[in-house]
């Protein structure tokens, strides 16, 4: 029976990838658009890539090497690497890089390695991505709502700008999760239980999220307690034979059982007094609940129910708890699938550009120098001669964070959210109901001006990044992150420094205003230490400064020698504490040549300064 | 026989007070609205109004660009709106300015001139209340019907508190989204759209109101970014022209909306914020929301407006003044509904937690929680009820209301106002 169903399955694959050829070729008209994804993806596959890839490519290496049973011992003994997830993972990536131990480009696990080699490790995860799309085609076609709504729906797949984003820019492994699910559903579809059962059950090990879809789906379609119940134990078989595999590991204990973001679901809570009930949980079972007790005839109604379902699934647990940026791809297949049997399915696609625009504010406020500009670092940008200069400055200099208008995290995570239950409330069914007889001719116009639109809003400010640290000036010193501590009120404060290079062109200070317009001229002064010889001074009208923000105070190159040590004086002797501006300094001593000075009195600690210089190190 | 006849007599009179026609105003109701409307106007106190009218003068002495600045420099603390108020409010002052009984922006003015200042909005009031004769005739409510909604609108204890005693400027912005509305009824695009520019150009709230109204009539993505852009032009040409005039981005608090959004669920990493998602979500509906008929269409509309006005303004850090805005349209689609007694009394009620919330705030006493509560829940009780589905079937259907619960309404709309004069009166002296 088993070998059948493998049978079936590499079949099936090998069907999937000749017909996804044959969509892509038969039609030579809209060869144009299969090109504009490839050309964008292949970019973006190169230029940008985050670090996480090579830590979980790099502990596959331990089953090549044999170690089995002390798969997580091993990487750690050998690399210091602590693996988080659960065997399939490693699995699939042990197979992926037999070639790359053949060959001898690596034996055992490592953290560090070759630009290529990454890019080896995230061609697996594309594939099933690319996989994946083809599922979705099946999925449509296989509901009969036509071809071209079904070529429709794998290219709005293939470029939906947050899907893109986790597979081609951060290039995670989330798809292997998504193309089991899909291949899940793509059973569920044509009413083979103990296929859906079992493609379900694969996913299930690589992330949790198909369990939240796996439990309404089922009982959508069956009533029967006791085969609710046989479907529950079969689906949780693969999960917990790792498990039981594993478990005396204490390191698998430690890391992959008491994975952080596993506790996310508990975050949102309502406190009772003696417990705090998790939204989380709470909106799930409710969600099970009314996906039992809702009768559903028809195949396409079915579906249709099913997408809602899943959606909804997708954003409890995406809208009421933390997410990692890659793990949205789980919900992208059911933002598709739901929107191409809807009324309104162009409406959709623009809720995706929306969608996009808030999570990438959103996660660019959050994982700042993480998800952001600093993926160029692995990336052939950051790889190459150049990359290895301009690095140094990228996250720096400018950060995406900084040019995106909207500064509040909770606005913007609360928009994404609003966005995403909107996008699952309005595929509720009765709603949703349109001419699906009608064959679809056009709609690829939309798509495109979804996909560029969607990418831009990560791909520019990205690149002004990039350009940004690769032009001069440069930065020579950076004391950031402090707080508003130091108000000008009377007293003259100083900073102390030491220059490193001798073509300083700029300094800036960091202050706030109190959200408030001050009225007070602020008096800066640089002048150097030993011999107190004024190099320059500005009296700054503080109703121009932009609350916390930098302010800039330009000396001309050459001015500022190496090694010499140099006081910058800030004094607002007019600063009462309702109108004056406020300084931010930090905790932390940089060296005992850099200090902060008030009254005289040597602190140690630094107020927030940068300097640039002109020429790169 | 007898007994039949008496049965016939009392089951007619039964059925004659379920059919009786709405009892038409006396002489005497006019006189006590006009009474209770004069001593308004002749004696409340608006300090508030004087500053806003007074700073207008700031363009009439040609002071374009440095206008906020010059103000101040006049004395006056308070210019908390954007400038297409103080530059309505300066045409309106063109007679003063032009007879030379007021030459620039004075904190403190003389009695005829704080009248003058007064009558603006109360003739934009009236002119607001004619629109909603028009609106409501517009759906088909019929003249009588139609009147009788403009005069619950007129005498509105909330409206007419607000409008009579605290002498608010969100008249004005007001008179522009019942215009837009009325436009939008009448399906003219650029009046719709063009009347909420304007009105956003005096209150950016207005979007609260504009955004969930335009989509739920407009599908098509590229008009609705075509509308939305337009609806903003006079917004950001204030904010291009002032945009170096930091007293502007400060006191009309513009962009510091971090400060009025603390309600909010901590997931763990960041704060869901009720006020955005709900209205996030609420625009949503609105644009899956599909009209078949005009009376659907003015259903969801009103429904649409009210719920955003209430979530935005309720679970945020509220100005008393604002509720304003959802006066004529609380009423307008109170008489859409099957059952407008029961609103006519909630308004009541409506109005005096309004007062008692001011009066709390104002001098301190405790129990604002208890009473912000209420009322918010008051609020969503009359919004959510007014859901389409619990709409009359017929919306020239009169009333089954009688004028007496017209006049419990204004009465006590106009003890709040009058209590609140005197109250103010006490304090100054």
């Amino acid at each position: 029976m088993r070998e059948n169903t493998f049978k079936a399955a590499v079949s099936f694959l090998y069907q999937a990838a000749k017909g996804s050829v044959g969509i892509i070729m038969k039609k030579i008209a809209e060869k144009k658009d299969f090109i504009l994804f490839a050309v964008c993806a292949v970019i973006c596959y190169l230029v940008f890539q985050q670090g996480d890839i090579r830590h979980t490519g790099g502990c596959s290496f331990a089953y090549l090497q044999g170690h089995i049973l002390d798969f997580y011992e091993w990487n750690v003994e050998k690399a210091d690497m602590y693996a988080s997830y659960m065997p399939s993972t490693y699995i699939l990536f042990a197979i992926w890089n037999i070639p790359v131990k053949l060959l001898g480009i690596l034996h055992e696990p490592k953290l560090e390695v070759s630009y290529w080699l990454m890019m080896y490790y995230k061609l697996l995860p594309t594939l099933f991505y690319l996989g994946s799309s083809v599922l979705i085609y099946k999925i449509i076609e296989e509901l009969s709502l036509g071809k071209g709504r079904a070529k429709l729906a794998m290219y709005a797949f293939l470029t939906a700008p947050i899907g893109f984003y986790s597979q081609f820019l951060f290039g995670q492994y989330d798809s292997f999760t998504v193309f089991f699910t899909l291949l899940g559903v793509y059973y569920y579809v044509r009413e083979e239980r103990f296929r859906f059962v079992l493609f379900f059950a694969l996913a299930i090990p690589f992330k949790y999220f198909p369990l939240l879809v796996f439990v309404p789906l089922l009982l959508l379609k069956e009533k029967n307690i006791w085969k609710i119940i046989r479907d529950m134990v079969l689906v949780a078989i693969p999960y917990v034979v790792e498990l039981v595999f594993y478990f005396p590991s204490e390191l698998f204990r430690d890391y992959v059982l008491g994975f952080t973001p596993t506790e996310y679901v508990y975050s949102a809570s309502l406190p009772t007094g003696s417990t705090n009930l998790s939204l989380v949980i709470c909106a799930f079972c409710l969600i099970c609940a009314w996906a039992y007790f809702k009768n559903v005839t028809g195949k396409v109604l079915s579906a249709q129910w099913m997408c809602f379902f899943a959606t909804l699934s997708c954003t409890v647990i995406f809208g009421l708890a933390q997410w990692h940026p890659q793990w949205l791809l789980f919900a992208v297949p059911f933002w598709v699938l739901g929107a191409m049997p809807h009324k309104d399915t162009k409406v959709f696609w623009a809720l995706d550009v929306l969608m996009m625009l808030f999570f990438c504010i959103y996660l660019c406020g959050i994982y700042i120098n993480n998800a952001d500009q600093a993926m160029f670092e692995w990336g052939i940008l950051g790889k190459n001669m150049y990359g290895k200069e301009v690095m140094p400055y990228l996250n720096r200099e400018l950060r995406m964070w900084d040019i995106y208008p909207l500064k509040n995290n909770n606005i913007s995570g609360t928009i994404f959210a609003a966005l995403m239950t909107v996008a699952a409330v309005f595929q509720y069914p009765p709603l949703a109901q349109g001419n699906l007889s009608q064959e679809i001719t056009k709609g690829m116009r939309a798509l495109h001006i979804r996909f560029l639109s969607g990418l831009a809003i990560f791909v520019v400010p990205a690149i002004i990044c990039y350009l940004v640290a690769a032009l001069p000036p440069y930065l020579s010193l950076d004391i950031s992150n402090g707080r508003p501590e130091v108000p000008m009120v009377g007293d003259t404060v100083t900073q102390v420094f030491t220059a490193s290079d001798d073509d300083i062109v700029r300094v800036e200070f960091y202050q706030g205003t109190y959200a408030r317009i001050n009225t007070v001229p602020l008096y800066v002064t640089l002048s150097e230490m030993e011999t107190g010889r004024e190099i320059a001074s500005i009296v700054y009208d503080t109703s121009k400064f932009k609350n916390n923000s930098w302010v800039s105070f330009p000396v001309k190159e050459g001015q500022l020698k190496a090694g010499i040590q140099y006081r910058i004086d800030f004094v607002c002797p007019e600063g009462t504490i309702l109108n004056t501006v406020c300084l931010f300094r930090t905790e932390a001593q940089v060296d005992e040549t850099t200090y902060y000075m008030e009254s005289g009195t040597a602190q140690n600690y630094n107020l927030c300064i940068r300097l640039y210089r002109k020429n790169r190190g | 026989m007898k007994k039949e006849f008496r049965l016939l007599k009392v089951l007619k009179e039964d059925a004659g007070e379920l059919i009786r026609p709405v009892k038409p105003f006396t002489v005497a109701d006019y006189l006590v609205v006009l009474a209770v409307l004069l001593s308004m106007l002749l004696f409340c106190d608006a300090e508030s109004l004087v500053q806003t009218a007074g700073a207008s003068f700031g363009y009439l002495n040609r002071r374009f660009l440095d206008f906020y600045e010059y103000g101040r420099e006049c004395g006056i603390r308070e210019l908390a709106y954007m400038p297409l108020i103080y530059v309505i409010y300066a045409v309106w002052n063109l007679p003063l300015k032009l007879t030379f009984l007021v030459r620039f922006p004075m904190p403190e003015v003389p009695f005829f001139v704080l009248v003058w200042y007064k009558l603006l909005p109360v003739l934009l009031y009236l002119a607001s209340t004619y629109l909603v004769y028009k609106i409501a005739c517009e759906i088909g409510m019929g003249k009588k019907k139609a009147k009788l909604c403009a005069s619950a609108v007129f005498t509105m204890p909330l409206g007419f508190f607000l409008q009579f005693s605290y002498w608010s400027v969100m008249i004005i912005p007001l008179f522009f989204v019942m215009l837009g509305l009325f436009f939008y009824l009448r399906n003219n695009r650029w009046g719709f759209v063009g009347c909420f520019a304007v009105a956003i150009g005096c209150l950016q709230y207005i979007w609260v109101l504009f955004l969930p109204l335009l989509l739920l009539k407009e599908k098509r993505l590229c008009r609705l970014c075509v509308d939305i852009v337009l609806a903003a032009l006079p917004f950001l040409l204030e904010c291009l022209i002032y945009q170096n005039h930091p007293i502007l981005f400060q006191n009309v608090n513009l962009f510091d909306i971090n400060a009025n959004f603390e309600a909010g669920l901590n997931i763990g990493i960041f704060v869901i914020q009720y006020v955005l998602f709900f209205f996030v979500v609420i625009l949503g509906w609105s644009y899956f929301t599909h009209t078949r008929s005009k009376k659907e269409l003015v259903g969801y509309a009103t429904f649409f407006i009210g719920l955003s006005g209430t979530v935005t303004l309720c679970l945020t850090n509220w100005k008393p003044e604002f509720f304003m805005l959802l006066v004529p349209i609380s009423v307008l689609s109170a008489f859409l509904h099957k059952d407008i007694r029961i609103f006519m009394i909630l308004d009541i009620g409506w109005a005096c937690l309004l007062a008692a919330y001011i009066v709390i705030k104002r001098f301190e006493i405790g129990g604002i929680d208890m009473v912000a509560s209420l009322y918010t829940i008051l609020l969503l009780v009359i919004v959510g009820f007014k859901h389409p589905a619990c709409l009359a079937e017929k919306v020239e259907e009169l009333p089954l209301i009688c004028t007496g619960w017209l006049r419990t309404r204004f009465l006590a709309g106009a003890a709040l106002g009058i209590a609140w004069m005197l109250a103010m009166l006490l304090l100054t002296t």
